[in-house]
């Protein structure tokens, strides 16, 4: 496989009749991206915002983040739209820096996250330095939460695409080629050098608590092995809306930091030898099936020397992140794990809630319950009320001066578990 | 087959048919896994990790957890996971359903069943 | 010039030794005693304005009393800091100056103390106050007074504190966000590459780990088994003969039960200082069940009760007392042919 990621640089969005691209500043054509969301009968309305770095925004409850991309021949997303599964990873994808589709609208009572554009939270995630084009969706009376939350995964998608092609023609680029051959060529090019894979922990559970692999639902998955560029084409899309602070979003996925932060290693003191998509299940069975397979098949098959894992979610995810990270510690490969920690609003309380000796090397994005005061800010995308019960809020979240206080859980992508943030915690 | 411990009454209704639903409406999220725990101490085989889904515990009021109906040799792995699950419940203030909206507790019941009827088909 | 409240015991306040440890509290103005090796370092900066000195069994034995003496000095003086000991291994010693820093936190004064990480005093206060790392006796006095003295200036200063590795205290054990240079997929690669090379690392989460202890088999046949019952919920007879302690016991008792059916409310009591003994008092078997197991006897269910009860208080004890104590409880009981044991906690 060779991709060549084409990645322009978007230095502010703004509203208009025609979608352009003129330098670095996207055009985006209101009405027509109305027309595109509406195509879908189960939504009956649709409001486009811009918020931008350095705004007094707030965006809550956001359900998803997505950076538009488009591929010049083939589908980005695939599998999401249209009635084939193609094949993705391959060719050329452009990629619109510094700019994101952000879906919004409470698809049950007490979801998602927030982000603020400027203030103490907007430092916490990478989202509030986006130019980020907001779509709040309302869905017809009729459709259930399953079917809403569908609806509104697409529709971000589908825009995400749309603004994406607009720079299918700018010339403007800066280029990167991923080129990933076969496994026997990639040990072969560097046999010097340390093997490490990456397991990639998903949450696979139910509403809202779900990953897509190439458009279908990860339940139905066992840990496959996917390619890097299958991450930038987008063949990994997230359903997972609760729990914000420690979820993985289509951005996330689209950018995922260790994928980046391997590459760039790769060559020189390490050989990248494959990513491990590992689905996190709710039954025992099937927990122990995953953990069973990512280790068999990280030393087994790719003949890893090392490893990477990253996280997703809170409490049983911690069983599957510690018994693969024993089970390749076993094997004898050296392991680095990424997670959140829960210790507490004090940060007094044990961080996770299941351990193993071998986790001897953990990378800490940070207590997710920590607490932050946020000022009101003057404009806000979403529904203030649902802050009452978005994860890491609580009744008394509103205060009458209008300020906020949230756990920085609730912040998007505050401590992302692939390592997308600069927070972590130390002992005092 | 299973034994269906549950304080979400849509799960209940919902999973009458997979097994022997045991209702307990009044149970906060640590009384019902105390119940789970009683009956993985003395053999009965956990289905789900009682900590499933992301929702925390200071967050859904409802668990729904299933055992094998019938007990066996108690297990150690399981049994570890449900003294840690509960250990990790003391640093959550849990919530208190009176307060919480119609609506809400409706929304975090369909979440409930949406993450365990898995296990029915698993 | 900011100013300093010190706080030492008889023997460095220059009072007298153990037969002094019983003096009550008193102020001296000034530096008095150890309070000198502490002064030069803060010249220009701070004064220590007053001494207190206070007897060891004194202040452990009435520390209300002691705690109230603290904290009139402390209105009176309204220091900046309070610096207590160091107290290097002493025990008493060391839960005094625990004690003293952390009534001066509950003022809103900012305390410092220096122990040996023996100390028992480490664990039960340093969650509450910083605790510098010092020598095991007072030969480490020549490092531990610049040690404190520096940490204090930075206190007094307000300046940024390193970790708790860098500063030298003894971790609280709290869990603080803090940002970094990289990001955390970045650091995760550094830390693999160190990892794979045996190069140092640091786990930004340090795991607790104990020894995981295996089970033994079940035993084949309970109803010819003999069954010993062993407590850490500190269950003494009552009025304490052995002076089992309260809290960091080094030692365990074996308690002859002779033909006793259970443990005689009334008889019997709970020295641990972990809980509220209102309920193990009124009825010690709640704590260590040996009517159950006499019941179990008399059904047939167990072979025999080994009428032992052995017990210790398992509140704040180190691991490595805990460990040579289970040793030398597993020995009496294997030579008494015991097979199976139920160990209580609280």
């Amino acid at each position: 496989m060779e991709l060549e990621l084409r990645s322009i640089q978007i230095r502010d969005v703004v509203l208009g009749e025609k979608n352009s691209l003129i330098d670095g500043v996207l055009t985006v054509d209101e009405a027509g991206l109305k027309n595109l969301i509406l195509e879908d009968p189960r939504i009956t309305a649709v409001k486009v915002d811009l918020a931008k770095p350095g705004d007094s925004c707030r965006i809550l409850p956001v359900k998803d983040v997505i950076e538009p991309r488009a591929k010049l021949e083939g589908d980005i997303f695939p599998g999401v739209f249209g009635t084939e599964v193609p094949v993705c990873g391959n060719g050329i994808t452009y990629a619109l820096k510094g700019c994101a589709v952000v879906t919004t609208g409470p698809i049950v009572g007490f979801q998602e996250g927030l982000i603020d554009m400027s203030g103490p939270a907007a430092q916490y995630t990478l989202f509030s330095k986006l130019n980020n084009v907001v779509l709040h969706l309302t869905k017809r009376e009729d459709v259930d939460p399953h079917e809403h939350e569908e609806v509104v995964r697409l529709a971000g998608l589908k825009a995400a695409r749309w603004l994406g092609e607009i720079g299918l023609t700018c010339t403007d680029y800066e280029s990167a080629i991923y080129s990933w051959p076969t496994l026997a060529q990639r040990v072969a090019q560097y046999p010097e050098l340390p093997k490490v894979v990456y397991v990639c922990n998903c949450m696979a559970q139910g509403l809202l608590h779900d990953t897509y692999f190439y458009g279908r639902d990860a339940k139905q998955l066992v840990p496959t092995v996917v390619s890097p560029t299958e991450f930038f084409d987008g063949a990994v899309i997230s359903g997972n809306c609760v729990s914000p602070g420690s979820k993985t979003t289509t951005y996330h996925h689209l950018n995922n930091a260790v994928i980046n932060a391997l590459w760039a290693h790769h060559g020189k003191d390490l050989n990248f030898v494959g990513i491990i998509l590992n689905p996190l299940m709710v039954t025992l069975k099937e927990k122990q099936r995953d953990i069973m397979m990512t280790v068999r098949i990280a030393t087994e098959e790719l003949g890893a020397d090392a490893a990477i894992i990253s996280q997703e979610g809170f409490g049983n995810p911690t069983t599957d992140l510690m018994h693969v990270c024993r089970g390749l510690e076993q094997h004898g490969v050296k392991t680095v794990i990424i997670t959140n920690e829960d210790a507490g609003t004090d940060g007094m309380s044990e961080s996770l809630p299941d351990v193993v000796t071998e986790a001897n090397a953990i990378i800490s994005t940070g207590n997710s319950n920590a607490t932050i005061l946020l000022p009101k800010m003057d404009r806000v995308l979403g529904e203030l009320k649902e802050i009452e019960r978005v994860t890491g809020g609580n009744v008394d979240s509103i205060k009458s001066d209008g300020t906020l206080l949230v756990e920085i859980h609730g912040i998007m992508g505050g401590h992302n578990l692939q390592g997308n943030t600069y927070l972590s915690a130390t002992t005092i | 087959m299973f034994l269906i411990l549950t304080n979400n009454p849509m799960a209940a209704e919902k999973f009458a048919h997979c097994g022997e639903v045991r209702f307990y409406p009044e149970d906060n999220y640590r009384q019902l896994l105390i119940r789970v725990r009683d009956l993985v101490y003395v053999g009965h085989r956990l289905q789900n990790h009682p900590l499933y889904g992301s929702l925390r515990p200071h967050e859904t009021p409802y668990r729904t957890v299933v055992v094998s109906a019938e007990a066996s040799t108690p297990d150690m792995e399981e049994c570890t996971i449900l003294s840690d699950s509960l250990s990790r419940l003391d640093s959550f203030l849990l919530p208190d359903k009176n307060v919480m909206s119609e609506k809400l507790l409706h929304d975090y019941q369909l979440i409930d069943c949406s993450l365990v009827e898995r296990i029915f088909s698993a | 010039m900011k100013k300093i409240l010190f706080y030492t015991n008889q023997f460095f306040g220059q009072i007298g030794g153990e037969d002094m440890a019983y003096t009550e509290p008193q102020i001296f103005e000034g530096m008095h005693g150890s309070a000198n090796t502490f002064g030069p370092h803060f010249k220009d900066v701070a004064e220590i304005v007053a001494t207190i000195v206070c007897g060891d069994n004194f202040y452990a034995e009435n520390m209300e009393t002691g705690e109230a003496f603290v904290r009139q000095q402390i209105e009176k003086y309204q220091p900046d800091i309070l610096i207590a000991g160091p107290a290097f291994n002493a025990g008493r010693f060391g839960i005094a100056c625990g004690d003293v820093c952390k009534t001066a936190k509950a003022m809103g004064v900012e305390a410092i103390t220096g122990l040996y990480e023996e100390n028992p005093a480490v664990d039960m206060y340093k969650k509450d106050v910083y605790i510098l790392k010092v020598g095991k006796s007072a030969a480490g006095i020549r490092k531990a007074v610049p040690l404190m003295a520096n940490f204090a200036k930075k206190l007094l200063s307000g300046e940024k504190l390193g970790s708790p590795k860098a500063e030298q205290y003894y971790a609280k054990g709290q869990r603080v966000n803090i940002f970094c240079e990289k990001n955390g997929a970045e650091r995760a690669v550094d830390m693999l590459l160190a990892k794979i090379n045996g190069q140092p690392y640091e786990t930004e989460l340090e795991i607790s780990t104990y020894d995981k202890v295996e089970p033994s088999a079940p035993i084949a046949d309970l109803s010819k088994a003999k069954i010993a019952l062993c407590t850490s919920g500190g269950i003494v007879p009552m009025g304490n003969p052995d002076h089992m302690v309260a809290a960091t016991a080094k030692f365990w008792k074996a308690y002859e039960l002779g033909d006793a059916e259970r443990l005689e409310p009334g008889q019997w009591e709970s020295v641990h200082a972990g809980f509220d003994p209102v309920y193990a008092n009124e009825d010690p078997n709640r704590v260590a069940p040996y009517d159950m197991l006499k019941m179990l006897e008399k059904e047939g269910i167990i072979g025999s009760v080994y009428p032992v009860l052995c017990s210790t208080t398992g509140n704040s004890t180190s691991v490595a007392d805990a460990t040579r104590m289970g040793q030398e409880i597993a020995g009496r009981l294997v030579s008494a042919g015991v097979h199976g044991v139920i160990l209580t906690s609280t």
